[in-house]
């Protein structure tokens, strides 16, 4: 009997091992086009830059009133992406839904991926980076920009940990079969990484209660830093940020937004990396319904957050409203746009089955993500053009906010940029982890695999 | 577009104030009343008394009056009453009763509000933005006597402030045009207590009594932190001002509001709860970082040697 499962054991590995480790050793051309874009529009995002750096940021569509544009929008969006890490691994995944194994890993290289970016885009937007230092010298513990940088950094350790320990025993299957199909310094990057990695059951042992422990950990943490990210604004008496709200409301949208990347990563990984016997429709249906939920949660809130200051129309509000509500407002067509195609039509559209299916699943995904990154616009911009005291005397550009090509270059090398990174580790390491499938599938896994 | 949708609502919405108005507009004019003349003298008195009220009481819609043609506010919106038309087409006692019993929608009736003596002060105000118009004399001369101005020129304005009593004192000199001494009898004088923004005024248009002085009672105003208020004396609408430094009070302590630990307060002031939730919070996770990365250490040393 023993036997039998022995060899059964060493089939379905073989399987695994052949479907998820191949793909790490390929370069077909549409990777490499991919990557050549990827790398074409960060070169000139940082000759963009160079001009921003030499000339300021007077290059930008920035003036005095709004004095946060794209850069800090996409930090928004970096922030509220990266919490998706959380939400799959963590949230859903302590639930003991057993389905996330094979996307929990595809949401823990975005989470890496965007928390960086996110921690860069920052950096971006200082005029004077050079003085990035004093933020830590001179900072106050009562600004949330103080706790923000504190906890964007552990947010980024934490993603790195949860990346990196269950990839420990997947190393070891590396290091063990593929000696002769990778370049030498690629193995024996790999055989470090793995840390002697060789599945005894006291390694398991270790392994189960690290990653158990951060998973915890990683749930208030995320909490942290989307909710100190939204005190960014909210804690501001400003018209459109002045909400009680502002923390739930923005971490709900982070789920949407990172949903949305999810299922986008998920699609074209399963399409091009030749996964559908893992990532299978069930996935897709699965992670659809999931993409419903959290969409719903924030149409709640953003019922709150605009319904309440349209009833009462606050004088600083009601022009706030009237630019996001009114057609012929300033932004009020996008602010429409996003409201439907972000969220409204995704939702009415996750409720039937026939639209959870991979390809849908992916426009809806791309839908909303890109509506993710719109709506953190929404949130930032027209704010600062509402301010309290009249906006007189001052150039007119002042009183809108039009970003440069400079900037928006910029912006497009930092996104650029992280689907370059996700690019990256999910072609150097595998997408999906083997030893879970191969647990899941009732694989002894308590050896060197 | 956006401004011509805005036009067409604003227009709606006036169009509507105004079919309001013209359905709800009902004066009554009692009967007795329609011809009855100002019953008080337009004088000078009456005409100051009439403005004081109208500031208190009309001024708040009907906004700074002025003598013109026809009304030139927006329909809907209340009308200058210095406007010819309406001067001209309304007597006295019609005014009267418009004032006293409103027209049951925007304009309210006055009745209960102001004693019928200043009703018709108010009037009188009015009317003295219509040139043509021709109101009652005083019966006796003494009343115009009251309305005497003071045609020398001021040569001297006196501002002193008693501690005691809080009184302030205005003390004008004048002489002719030929050079004499003489008391400026009837001369407006306005008193203002200097702030940082437009001034607090304690009296406006005060006249001069016989001896040339005005008296005026300092309320409770605030004081700089040693005491002091500055007062300004404004003569003739500001042609000739007196400006003092005087001393109400013993003075106060300022607490900056910026000082002791507070949210709001430079970093080394910092409230220590705040510190207890940074240090503490970043200090346990980062110390749950460390024992992962320990565990990692021990992964390593569990592998085959």
């Amino acid at each position: 009997m023993s036997e039998i499962k022995k060899q059964d054991d060493n089939v379905i590995m073989e399987k695994i091992r052949k479907d998820l480790l191949t793909p790490m050793t390929t370069f077909p051309l549409g990777y490499k086009i991919w990557i050549g874009s990827l790398l074409t529009l960060i070169a000139m995002a940082i000759w963009a830059y160079y001009i921003q750096f030499q000339e300021g940021l007077g290059v930008t569509g920035m003036r005095d009133y709004v004095s946060w544009g794209l850069y800090i929008a996409s930090f928004v969006f970096f922030v509220a992406t990266a919490l998706v890490g959380m939400l799959i691994s963590a949230v859903v995944g302590l639930l003991g839904q057993k389905w996330i194994i094979p996307i929990s890993r595809i949401a823990e290289m975005i989470a890496l991926a965007f928390v960086m970016m996110a921690g860069i885009v920052i950096v971006v937007d200082m005029g004077r980076p050079d003085r990035l230092l004093n933020v830590f010298i001179y900072g106050r513990f009562q600004s949330p920009i103080f706790w923000d940088i504190t906890v964007v950094n552990i947010y980024l350790i934490i993603s790195f940990l949860l990346l990196f320990l269950p990839l420990l025993p997947d190393l070891g299957i590396i290091r063990n079969h593929m000696k002769k199909d990778l370049p030498k310094w690629q193995w024996n990057l790999y055989n470090v990484l793995s840390l002697g990695w060789v599945g005894t059951p006291g390694q398991y042992k270790i392994l189960h209660r690290t990653i158990r422990v951060l998973l915890i950990m990683i749930v208030p943490v995320a909490m942290a830093l989307h909710t100190v990210t939204s005190w960014l604004s909210a804690l501001t008496l400003r018209a459109g940020w002045d909400s009680t709200i502002f923390g739930p409301y923005y971490v709900s949208g982070a789920f949407v937004a990172g949903s949305g990347a999810v299922l986008i990563a998920m699609y074209f990984l399963r399409k091009y990396y030749k996964l559908e016997d893992y990532i299978t429709d069930f996935h897709f249906d699965k992670m659809g319904k999931l993409m419903v939920l959290v969409a719903l949660v924030y149409l709640y809130f953003n019922i709150n957050e605009f319904l309440v200051p349209a009833y009462k129309m606050k004088t600083a509000d009601a022009h706030h409203i009237h630019t996001l509500f009114s057609l012929h407002g300033e932004y009020g067509v996008m602010f429409w746009m996003v409201q439907i195609f972000g969220l409204i039509l995704p939702i009415f559209l996750g409720f039937f089955k026939r639209f959870r299916k991979p390809f849908p699943m992916m426009l809806i995904g791309t839908a909303v993500l890109v509506g993710a990154w719109y709506k953190r616009v929404i949130i930032v911009v027209p704010t600062m053009i509402h301010a309290f005291l009249p906006i007189q005397n001052v150039p007119e550009e002042f009183h809108h906010y039009n970003p440069t090509g400079i900037e928006i270059t910029i912006t497009l090398g930092t996104i650029a940029m992280a689907v370059l990174i996700f690019s990256i580790l999910a072609k150097l390491f595998p997408v999906i982890a083997l030893w879970e499938l191969a647990e899941e599938k009732g694989v002894d896994i308590e050896k060197d695999l | 577009m956006k401004k011509n949708i805005l036009n067409i609502l604003s227009l709606i919405s006036i169009s509507l104030l105004i079919v309001g108005n013209v359905q709800a507009q009902n004066w009554t004019i009692d009967p007795e009343l329609k011809d009855a003349q100002l019953k008080i003298a337009y004088d000078e008195a009456s005409i100051d008394a009439g403005k004081s009220v109208y500031d208190k009481n009309c001024k708040a819609c009907h906004l700074e009056i002025s003598a013109e043609e026809n009304n030139s506010r927006a329909a809907g919106a209340a009308p200058n009453l210095g406007n010819k038309e309406f001067n001209k087409g309304n007597t006295d006692g019609e005014i009267f009763c418009k004032l006293s019993h409103g027209n049951g929608s925007s304009m309210p009736p006055y009745e209960a509000m102001l004693s019928e003596d200043d009703r018709w002060k108010v009037i009188a105000y009015m009317r003295s933005f219509c040139e043509s118009y021709e109101g009652p004399k005083a019966d006796d001369g003494a009343a115009a006597v009251v309305a005497e101005k003071f045609e020398g020129e001021i040569s001297k304005l006196d501002l002193s402030f008693d501690k005691d009593s809080k009184v302030i004192t205005v003390q004008l000199e004048g002489k002719d045009s030929s050079g004499n001494k003489v008391v400026p009898k009837n001369v407006k004088v306005s008193v203002f207590v200097k702030r940082a923004f437009g001034q607090l005024p304690l009296c406006a248009d005060k006249k001069t009594d016989d001896k040339g002085q005005i008296t005026t009672e300092l309320g409770d105003v605030p004081t700089d932190t040693a005491g002091f208020i500055t007062l300004i004396a404004s003569v003739n609408g500001g042609k000739t001002t007196a400006e003092a430094n005087v001393q109400v009070n013993e003075g106060y302590t300022w607490v900056n509001p910026l000082d002791g630990t507070h949210l709001w307060a430079t970093r080394d002031k910092t409230p220590l709860w705040l510190m207890i939730m940074y240090f503490g919070g970043t200090l346990l996770v980062l110390g749950v970082i460390g024992w992962s990365v320990l565990q990692l250490f021990r992964i390593w040393n569990l592998r085959e040697r």
